[in-house]
């Protein structure tokens, strides 16, 4: 097309159109939940591979005979600190609610408590997990169980580091330069992100913990 | 924005005066930043895509290059041209580059140049993204060849078995380039399926809703969710394969002793591996649909039907991997209820087909070279096809299977179903990549010979593999009595190199030399051809409204254009996802140079695993300070996005330009 060809053309305006728009009408949104779904099918087959090993494996589960280390007949996971660390995970869904809700009122005392709370938890949680390794009493080259069971918990990890990282930028940006609409919209998008993670811990702590006593 | 406000906002007209001066301000803002920066950090869609394919096909060369010396090493019993050594770690490398290296990023990239221009926008939704996946792919891709020129190319198949290529069999460090070839890739893959999909959910013209979007849109919006459901699986396959080999990690995924299992590769690999094949064809069959509506000069019979079909194929997609591996121990429901599946997705593909020779039938050919490999490709499909169905029945399959039948087979439905409409693709759109037409005589001479060559290098596979030639063995004894039928293979192999140089040759000529082309040469019906060739940066000098399925047939002379988007900003129009009613005005971020840096920080990453668990912390800790660069620059240089039209310098009298009250 040439110039010629506009000239006298009707237009459809859109400058009375927002910028920023949040959730189902928000690309950056949509670009998340389709990360997430990549993601979440990254643990399906995790779990998948879970299932796999029970199948394999005749004794469930195997006793533990790593030299160096007492022999366990019956290695359970421990189940107390596991759970607590779970109980941390669905508190922290408090202050990640806040600052969802904060940023779409555009409350930018909420957003910024919202934020180092989030944050904090975060960091708590990565405390914790880095001992909730120890609690499955295998290491990853034991066997088998041993390498899915730190892979389901070092991948979960990963995004818990993200998380922080990502947490990390949006409070530096929020510290120096203020919130801003694009903004509003990355912390409800990290919202959505923080809400999948404590959703598939849920289930993978089942599965990890509570996995070797029912199956 | 409701439907009944947008007839009320298509109101003002459009001045002389006022084209002129935005079209200079979108000339400033959509441009790159120069020097070798700036080519490095580019964010055009157009760029981005055109280098993806011009990689792909340089990988294609590669690649072929091999399959020519696995010919000639076949072409006479008890050949010692190459070594078993070398022979093992040419396949795998053929096969590795054809599928990771060439197939699947040729289509992507084909999507990531056209599919904004089709849907009516400038740009991707996460343009830097974008780049980010493309680095990604090419240092993969190095990666690989590099391990083969240094003679420690990877070995065990392309499918990579266990044990073979555990840390008990697979020596030293090859299979470790495979397996980091293959993240790699995959991120890219799954970074570029992620933007595709996002683009054309939500930043599609006005008026363009879900039943008016172009069949090749679709087809790469369906492949891109195959993609995102597929990759993770031979991501995570690979990762663990490379967690499993790696001397202080250790693990036992694969290792039958500590209670791991090496067919769970196998699920793992084909539950990615046999969506991959639709992740290929899909896309074809997009091609297939925009090059036969166009060259038949008739609406496309059967639109709704063809979006089905893709989308069936790639549901089945899903459901038959296991195919793959019917001479593994398997319960008999399972083999059966494979073999049911494997057979139904020729019903989707067969309406398919039909749809096509529907339009064909009723249509005024114009038979040109795009529309002549789209004849090509029924040929050779077909007849892939076919031998598909009998390959999904388990006891003939176990007869055949690893014989040079399922050779044949997966050659005619590769090259027939992705390569025959790629060339057609490319004579098609070329016009589009630098202005110039490839030339038709050419172009013929090219479409007969690879046709005539495929046809003498794979039918002949066919009946060695019935008479029992084996895949992958490097020589084989002249009391075989396949000498002449490898022999004639090999011939057609010479045949199929001098059609590919043909096309090389006219590519290059063309570009420089060739024949001039209109905005439209071939009168096709979707946005890209209301573009210039070739298409300037900004692409579209004013988004258009869409009035019909076939954007470009159906537009009436006075359709009205999109303005009132920040044309000192990168902005777009957004719209809804079903009925494609702008919603917001989409500001995306210009060229960075960080995508580069976090693609670099993720192939050291990558590949220093290899060598070392650590490199993983290291390259996470690397990565926070990438990503941060990336976040600031992005938040920096983005202005922010609401502005009130007063404050835009471009415009002398802001009033001029209110949305007037008017009936439409």
């Amino acid at each position: 097309m040439t110039n010629e060809d506009f000239i006298g053309r009707k237009t459809l305006d859109v400058s009375e159109l927002p910028s920023t728009m949040f959730d189902d009408q928000a690309n950056l949104w949509w670009g998340n939940n389709w990360g997430l779904a990549i993601e979440t099918t990254v643990f399906g087959i995790l779990v998948a591979l879970y299932f796999s090993v029970r199948m394999s494996i005749s004794q469930w589960l195997p006793p533990r005979t790593t030299p160096g280390l007492p022999v366990l007949q019956n290695p359970l996971p421990d189940l107390t600190f596991p759970t607590i660390v779970l109980v941390i995970f669905l508190i922290s869904l408090g202050p990640a609610i806040y600052l969802d809700l904060s940023a779409r009122r555009k409350d930018i005392f909420g957003i910024k408590v919202g934020l180092v709370l989030t944050l904090a938890f975060n960091i708590v949680l990565l405390v914790c997990r880095y001992y909730e390794f120890d609690t499955l009493h295998f290491k990853w080259n034991d066997n088998a169980y041993g390498s899915v069971t730190w892979t389901i918990l070092g991948m979960h990890m990963i995004h818990l580091f993200v998380m922080a990282a990502e947490d990390f930028y949006i409070i530096l940006w929020a510290f120096i330069k203020g919130v801003d609409d694009k903004h509003r919209l990355d912390i409800t998008v990290a919202a959505v992100y923080w809400y999948w993670i404590v959703a598939t811990w849920v289930l993978l702590y089942l599965l990890v913990f509570w996995g070797p006593k029912i199956l | 924005m409701k439907n009944t406000d947008l007839s009320k906002k298509q109101s003002n007209t459009l001045t002389e005066a006022r084209i002129n001066e935005e079209l200079r301000a979108l000339e400033s803002t959509w441009s790159d930043k120069p020097g070798i920066i700036g080519w490095l950090s580019t964010t055009d869609h157009k760029r981005v895509g055109f280098r993806m394919v011009f990689t792909a096909f340089c990988f294609f060369t590669f690649g072929g290059i091999l399959a020519g010396l696995m010919r000639l090493q076949l072409s006479l019993p008890g050949n010692n041209f190459l070594g078993p050594d070398m022979y093992n770690q040419i396949f795998t490398t053929h096969g590795s580059t054809m599928m990771f290296l060439f197939a699947v990023p040729v289509m992507e990239g084909m999507g990531i140049y056209f599919v904004p221009l089709m849907i009516g926008t400038r740009t991707l939704a996460f343009p830097r993204l974008n780049i980010l996946g493309y680095y990604t792919y090419l240092f993969g891709g190095l990666l690989l060849f590099f391990g083969l020129l240094l003679n420690i190319g990877p070995d065990a198949g392309w499918f990579a078995y266990v044990p073979l290529s555990g840390p008990e069999y697979g020596i030293g460090k090859r299979v470790d380039l495979w397996s980091q070839m293959v993240s790699l890739t995959e991120i890219s893959a799954l970074i570029a399926s992620t933007n595709i999909i996002v683009t054309v959910m939500k930043l599609r013209a006005p008026g363009m809703s879900l039943n008016r979007i172009p069949l090749f849109v679709w087809s790469e919006v369906i492949t891109a969710v195959m993609v995102i459901f597929a990759m993770p699986a031979v991501m995570i396959a690979s990762s663990l394969l490379s967690m499993d080999r790696l001397t202080n990690v250790s693990t036992h995924f694969f290792n039958q002793a500590e209670g791991g299992d090496p067919i769970m590769w196998q699920h793992l690999f084909w539950f990615f591996g046999h969506p991959e094949v639709y992740i290929i064809f899909i896309p074809a069959t997009g091609m297939v649909s925009m090059i036969i509506t166009t060259f038949s000069r008739r609406k496309t019979f059967g639109y709704t039907a063809l979006v089905l079909t893709m989308v069936a194929t790639a549901f089945i997609g899903f459901g038959v991997w296991v195919h793959h591996m019917f001479v593994t121990p398997l319960p008999q429901l399972g083999q059966s209820i494979f073999t049911a599946s494997s057979m139904l997705i020729v019903v989707p593909n067969g309406v398919q087909i039909f749809c096509w020779l529907a339009t064909l039938w009723l249509g005024r050919w114009n038979l040109k070279t795009p529309l002549i490999f789209i004849l090509g490709f029924f040929g050779v499909f077909v007849m892939g096809g076919l031998t598909g169905v009998m390959l999904a029945s388990l006891p003939l399959d176990t007869q055949l299977h690893d014989t040079y039948f399922v050779v044949a087979h997966f050659h005619y439905v590769l090259i027939g179903g992705a390569v025959f409409p790629l060339f057609g693709a490319v004579y098609y759109w070329f016009p589009k990549f630098c202005g110039r037409l490839l030339n038709e005589a050419a172009g013929i001479a090219h479409c007969i010979l690879f046709f005539i060559g495929f046809e003498l290098v794979f039918f002949p596979m066919h009946i060695l593999g019935l008479i029992g030639m084996p895949r992958r063995v490097y020589t084989y004894l002249p009391e075989t009595g396949w000498g002449d039928l490898n022999m004639l293979a090999s011939i057609g192999a010479a045949v199929m190199v001098v059609a590919t140089l043909i096309f090389f040759i006219n590519a290059v000529y063309s570009w420089f030399w060739g024949k001039v082309a209109a905005a439209n040469p071939w009168g096709a019906d979707t946005l890209e051809w209301s573009l210039p060739s070739p298409i300037p940066q900004y692409a579209f000098q004013y988004q258009p409204v869409v009035q019909g399925r076939h954007a470009l047939w159906e537009q009436t002379a006075d359709s009205p254009v999109v303005t009132g988007l920040h044309i000192n900003n990168r902005e777009v129009v957004s719209t809804s996802i079903h009925d494609a009613v702008p919603d917001h005005r989409y500001g995306v971020q210009g060229p960075s140079i960080m995508p580069f840096v976090v693609s670099v920080i993720t192939g050291a990453m990558f590949i220093g695993f290899m060598f070392t668990p650590w490199s993983l912390p290291l390259g996470m800790i690397a990565l926070f300070f990438g990503f941060l660069g990336w976040f600031w620059s992005n938040s920096v240089e983005h202005r922010p996005p609401y502005a009130p039209l007063e404050d835009n310098p471009v415009y002398d009298d802001p009033a001029d330009y209110k949305p007037v009250e008017a009936a439409v």
